[in-house]
């Protein structure tokens, strides 16, 4: 299907009703009930429990899987290992990645990957069980880390070498020229750590068989994505494989693809005949659900005496863990090299193969590693020009986007500057001259752009039902964003009815039509909205050409009438990408933190996040995502970090009291969300995302705020009350 | 030969009485079970959510005699005789508690998987008599973890139930 001519533009947002005004989250009452059934709480008769073998070795081959003992054992009903599946068809799919064609292999690659499934009665029998299985190995030696990978005679992970595919280089502009011009450069290195998504609802689905039909209930960011590739590595006939994500309990990233153990429950209930529930223990869910990779890297910045950016140049490590597939996650440059107006760029990316979990996607994937690094990098060169941070970027504003070559689509970063700053209150002011006793407070500032051109084939449908209700059918899966409160009021917006008529529905692959991937890249209320928009139109159409009179007081009985006793149903699919323009989000964040000299410990007082999102459908909603985002880029920027032993690969912290995230009393007072945008040109609704951007705008705010505190530079993120006390002291022993 | 026992379940089967959500309930049980798997697993009341299983994000936070347990470190027996309730207790039928219809106005969630334990760790401050009061409202609930990051709402939510 061809996506089609956009309809006109929505009016200025002064004359909406009810898109552009905070509506209640759909999902709310089922929510605070407790009555939203999730993947993990779906319960079927003769249910059974499957718990996964994993690998106790970095690197090497399974030589022998001896599961008498477990298969003797009470409850236990099955047991697979690496020499009981066959290699599945399908292989080199890459978008079957990034484990999951091997299903179960004797290749291991990093500690915990996934060699064999226990399925039992229960889950603590399948539990026990696992340590009667005695594994022979033949181990290999392994690199855990990227200087080990990278070291003369280290062990050649792929027959290519140590490297996710070939080094990779974007140059824009005349470098050489431009490195010339400037006449301040500053150079420094900066690394981000591995952040694990951590989402509540840790990784699973409950696999049941109805003769040839399958149906998994699973936690993923995208029902339809998972369903394809499931059917495509088992071989099974799509119409016969269903997925249900009704309610999932947080992705961020970690729950778009297919892994192992959807292949793993669906084979094993297909061998009993009998539903199997598989879903990741908390350690389970930090070992092998994967993470945003970490990253080091080497900025140069150069400029004019009066604040004119010259150049931009990076140098970039990332960590791919054991395979090429999906090393595009493991560092990237893009939206850094955005956001900013330069003569010339230039960078070179290497991601290196290790013997430790391949990244995925995490909000703001790549981009929030870069610019936590380059905004810290920006920082000290408006410390090197002796300029305000906020005056050197203003100076330096892209009207042009510079790898894309064209003009944006909307850009409102200028407003975001101004209205973020006038809400906080921003005066510069000198680094630790805010200090009382061994408390010091600093304030910083940072931006974001993230591109927004992720298009896939979205159609919607839309039915008005004999009983007069509005149902939209979406192929997505909703996990917590609200898109689909939003998309029920774009559609109120276009029928002229009332918010209360409208339901969304979503998450099922059998009663939806194929959507979007997945529900990620700040994508989905961009790409999918205008097609409701499109599919709401027709419908409203339709319904006046049923005769039905859409401003009667009762209205939902004229609907009702037209919808006859077979509903009336449109459809529609997303528009055609914009022409000519490149959609992009923006962002500034200003923050103050206060700083314990004597413990180390960063507190960030308050935040005022102020973002370019088009025009935003549900303020409040809107107002979440930011804070929530701002609040996972809080937690990489201060405490969240893999903690891995560098001999054995294993995860030393695969705990959620031993990896921390945020938590209430961590978070500030104030975290403001400033609409600083106006209706974009990248589609009709003059909409654009808020999902990312808050995360990746977070952190380099936070660091520049503890530089500002304390006049001390930590460019190793996560920003922990060790590294303070240690930059602090070593400040101390360099001061003459 | 005969195997080597490495381990052995004795005999543990046994009767839970408690009082649930107001009713009375009987309900055979494992003394190793949690009352978190008791209430999902034996008894369907699937609003209790486990995340961690390591007593560490409050997910599974229920009341057990007006006071928070997190139900993923309770043992179910050690609900004998007691009082528990749950985020299927908190409504009275179709009337919402004022503190889930101030969630739903507020905003206080995401994804929801934190929503049933933050309630009733909400609900347990508010009886164990916390003042209205941000900060000792955050040291309250400061068990109960929300990814999605929902702080913010949650206090503003719960402070517009607690302020007098």
């Amino acid at each position: 299907m061809t996506a089609p001519e956009p309809l006109p533009r929505w009016p200025e947002p002064q004359a909406l009703s009810v898109a552009g005004v905070s509506q209640p989250r759909a999902s709310a009452r089922a929510k605070v009930t407790g009555q939203a059934v999730y993947a993990s709480d779906v319960a079927k008769p003769g249910l059974l429990h499957a718990v996964l073998v994993r690998a106790g070795i970095a690197r090497g081959e399974v030589t022998s899987f001896d599961a008498s003992r477990a298969r003797a054992a009470e409850g236990v009903v099955l047991v697979l290992g690496p020499f009981d599946l066959p290699a599945p068809p399908g292989l080199g799919d890459p978008m079957a990645m990034p484990r999951s064609w091997r299903v179960i292999s004797p290749q291991v690659r990093f500690v915990g990957e996934e060699i064999g499934v226990v399925v039992a009665t229960t889950e603590a029998a399948a539990r026990d069980a696992l340590r009667l299985i005695e594994i022979g190995y033949r181990r290999e030696a392994a690199c855990i880390t990227v200087e080990q990978s990278l070291a003369d005679g280290a062990p050649l992970l792929s027959p290519h070498g140590n490297l996710a595919g070939e080094a990779e280089w974007v140059v824009r502009g005349d470098f050489e020229a431009a490195q010339a011009a400037a006449e301040v450069v500053i150079e420094a290195q900066y690394s981000t750590s591995a952040q694990h998504h951590n989402p509540l609802e840790p990784h699973g689905c409950v696999a049941a068989w109805q003769g040839d039909a399958l149906t998994l209930w699973d936690s993923n960011q995208g029902a339809h994505a998972i369903r394809e590739r499931l059917a495509g590595v088992m071989c099974w006939p799509l119409d016969k494989v269903r997925v249900i994500s009704q309610y999932v309990g947080g992705g961020f990233g970690s729950k778009i693809h297919l892994k192992p153990y959807h292949v793993i429950a669906a084979e094993a209930a297909r061998r009993l005949q009998q539903p199997v529930r598989l879903f990741m223990g908390r350690s389970e869910e930090f070992i092998a659900s994967h993470q945003r990779a970490p990253t080091w890297r080497r900025i140069r910045l150069g400029a004019t005496r009066a604040g004119r950016l010259s150049f931009i140049d990076e140098s970039v490590t990332g960590q791919a863990g054991p395979s090429a597939l999906f090393g595009v996650i493991a560092a990237g440059v893009s939206n850094g090299l955005r956001l900013h107006r330069a003569d010339a760029v230039r960078a070179d990316l290497r991601r290196v193969l290790t013997n430790t979990q391949a990244p995925v996607p995490f909000r703001g994937p790549t981009a929030a590693e870069d610019i936590f690094c380059l905004e810290q990098a920006v920082d000290e060169l408006a410390h090197a020009l002796q300029i305000d941070p906020l005056a050197l970027r203003l100076r330096n504003l892209a009207e042009t986007d510079l790898l894309a070559g064209l003009p944006y689509a909307g850009k409102e970063l200028a407003r975001c500057y101004r209205l973020g700053a006038e809400a906080f209150g921003w005066v510069w002011r000198a680094p630790s001259s805010a200090r009382s006793g061994n408390l010091a407070r600093g304030v910083g500032m940072g931006a974001a752009a993230y591109d927004g051109t992720l298009y896939e084939a979205s159609p919607v449908e839309i039915v008005c039902l004999p009983s007069g209700r509005i149902e939209l059918r979406i192929g997505i899966t909703e996990i917590g964003c609200g898109a689909d409160t939003v998309f029920a009021q774009i559609a109120a917006e276009e029928l002229g009815l009332p918010l209360a008529l409208i339901d969304t529905h979503f998450g099922d692959t059998h009663t939806t039509p194929r959507s979007i991937d997945a529900t990620n890249h700040s994508r989905t209320t961009t790409v999918v909205g205008p097609a409701v928009r499109a599919a709401a139109h027709a419908l409203r159409s339709a319904l006046m050409e049923a005769g039905a009179n859409l401003a009667a007081p009762a209205v939902q009985q004229q609907l009702a009438r037209a919808a006859g006793t077979e509903g009336l149903v449109r459809r529609a699919e997303r528009e055609r990408g914009p022409d000519g323009v490149f959609p992009a989000m923006f962002a500034a964040h200003f923050v103050e933190v206060e700083v314990d000299c004597d413990t180390g410990r960063v507190s960030v007082l308050r935040a005022v996040c102020a973002h370019d999102a088009g025009r935003v459908i549900n303020p409040r909603l809107a107002a979440g995502q930011v804070q929530g985002g701002f609040l996972q880029g809080m937690g990489m920027a201060l405490q969240e970090e893999r903690v891995l032993d560098p001999r054995t690969g294993r995860m030393l912290n695969a705990a959620m009291w031993a990896y921390r995230t945020p938590s209430i009393v961590d978070a500030p007072a104030s975290i403001r969300f400033i609409d600083a945008g106006r209706p974009d040109g990248g589609n009709s609704l003059g909409i654009k995302g808020i999902g990312e951007p808050p995360l990746i705008a977070a952190g380099a705010a936070i660091a520049n705020a503890v530089h500002n505190a304390i006049g001390v530079r930590l460019r190793a993120y996560p920003i922990t009350p060790e590294k303070v006390l240690a930059a602090l002291q070593e400040s101390v022993e360099n001061t003459p | 030969m005969n195997p080597t026992v490495l381990f052995e379940r004795v005999s543990t089967q046994r009767v839970l009485h408690c009082t649930l959500n107001g009713r009375r309930v009987t309900q055979p049980i494992a003394v190793h079970q949690s009352l978190a798997e008791v209430l999902r697993d034996n008894m369907g009341l699937t609003g209790t959510k486990v995340a961690c299983n390591q007593a560490a994000c409050g997910a599974c936070t229920v009341l057990l005699d007006g006071e928070a347990v997190f139900a993923c470190h309770t043992l179910a027996a050690q609900a004998e005789g007691a009082q528990v309730q749950t985020i299927e207790g908190l409504a009275s039928g179709d009337t919402l508690h004022p503190l889930q219809a101030a969630f739903i106005q507020h905003d206080a969630l995401q994804c929801g998987f934190c929503t049933p334990g933050m309630l009733m760790a909400i609900e347990a401050a508010v009886r164990a008599g916390v003042p209205a009061e941000r900060s000792a409202l955050r040291r309250a609930i400061s068990g109960n973890v929300c990814r999605c990051g929902a702080y913010e709402a949650i206090l503003d939510a719960a402070l517009s139930v607690m302020a007098p």
